[in-house]
């Protein structure tokens, strides 16, 4: 599972390294975020203090929300100005 | 079947990586965190599969909408025309075929992938047996988060409310859009 977590984590660094949209870097971002949360639930379990864990990663997906919220607020603000702008 | 699970979401994130489709990518996305979800209920980690299942279903919503409105169309100018003809002459017959298409080559994918990984679990990193947390429920939780975590819970609701202010902020639109 650890692997697991290590996998998710280095696709989403290649997708944002890669990617070449925001879309692309937006959902880097979130396999990170889903590579950590999997290895905080995971070694809660694994280290019999299995709240802390869930815990943890409750507090990781609501800070991806927050990162996710914000990334579409910035690309609405560039499309507005590619309406204004670039048309 | 955690290692179908598996397979399902490393090809998942795969693809959601490196392909180039927008709507391909989101959909890989989706996948994956439904999977990731998957694997926390089989965990028994069943609070946090809910919350993974919600937050990847309605994040992949707003990435279709954002595909839509600021990737696609905007995307490349030459592609404009072929875009907006491709819209009007949308087909439902095509659609479902694509549809259909598209979900079988995914099943038979993740049972793929899912049955290489089972096969050769015990000399890679599958662990024999799962850890299952006996203690899970949501009182202990709440408990937990009120009373342990309780400064956490609080910056995390007043980082949550600086993100929507500040979004909120950021998106309006000003009096040159007004005008």
């Amino acid at each position: 599972m650890i692997w697991l977590s290590a996998i998710l984590g280095s696709l989403g660094i290649a997708g944002m390294v890669i990617g070449k949209s925001l879309l692309k870097i937006l959902i880097g971002m979130q396999l990170l975020i889903l590579g950590a949360s999997v290895l905080l639930v995971y070694s809660g379990i694994v280290t019999q203090v299995p709240v802390q864990g869930h815990v943890f990663g409750f507090f990781i997906i609501l800070g991806g929300i927050a990162q996710l919220v914000t990334g579409f607020t910035l690309s609405m603000r560039v499309f507005i100005f590619k309406h204004r702008y670039l048309k | 079947m955690l290692g179908c699970l598996i397979g399902l979401v490393l090809v998942a994130a795969f693809l959601a990586s490196f392909l180039e489709n927008r709507r391909h990518v989101v959909f890989a996305f989706w996948v994956t965190g439904l999977g990731v979800g998957s694997i926390y209920l089989i965990l028994g980690a069943e609070w946090v599969a809910v919350i993974q299942w919600i937050v990847s279903t309605l994040a992949t919503m707003n990435f279709i909408f954002f595909s839509v409105v600021s990737g696609e169309f905007y995307a490349d100018k030459k592609f404009r025309l072929p875009y907006h003809k491709k819209i009007h002459t949308f087909k439902f017959q095509k659609f479902r075929e694509h549809c259909l298409l598209t979900v079988l080559a995914w099943f038979l994918g993740a049972a793929f992938v899912g049955t290489v990984v089972f096969c050769v679990k015990k000399i890679v990193f599958l662990p024999q047996e799962l850890p299952y947390s006996g203690e899970n429920d949501l009182n202990l939780i709440g408990r937990v988060l009120t009373q342990e975590y309780l400064l956490s819970l609080q910056l995390l609701g007043v980082l949550m409310l600086i993100t929507l202010v500040g979004s909120s902020v950021i998106a309006c639109s000003d009096k040159e859009d007004a005008s």
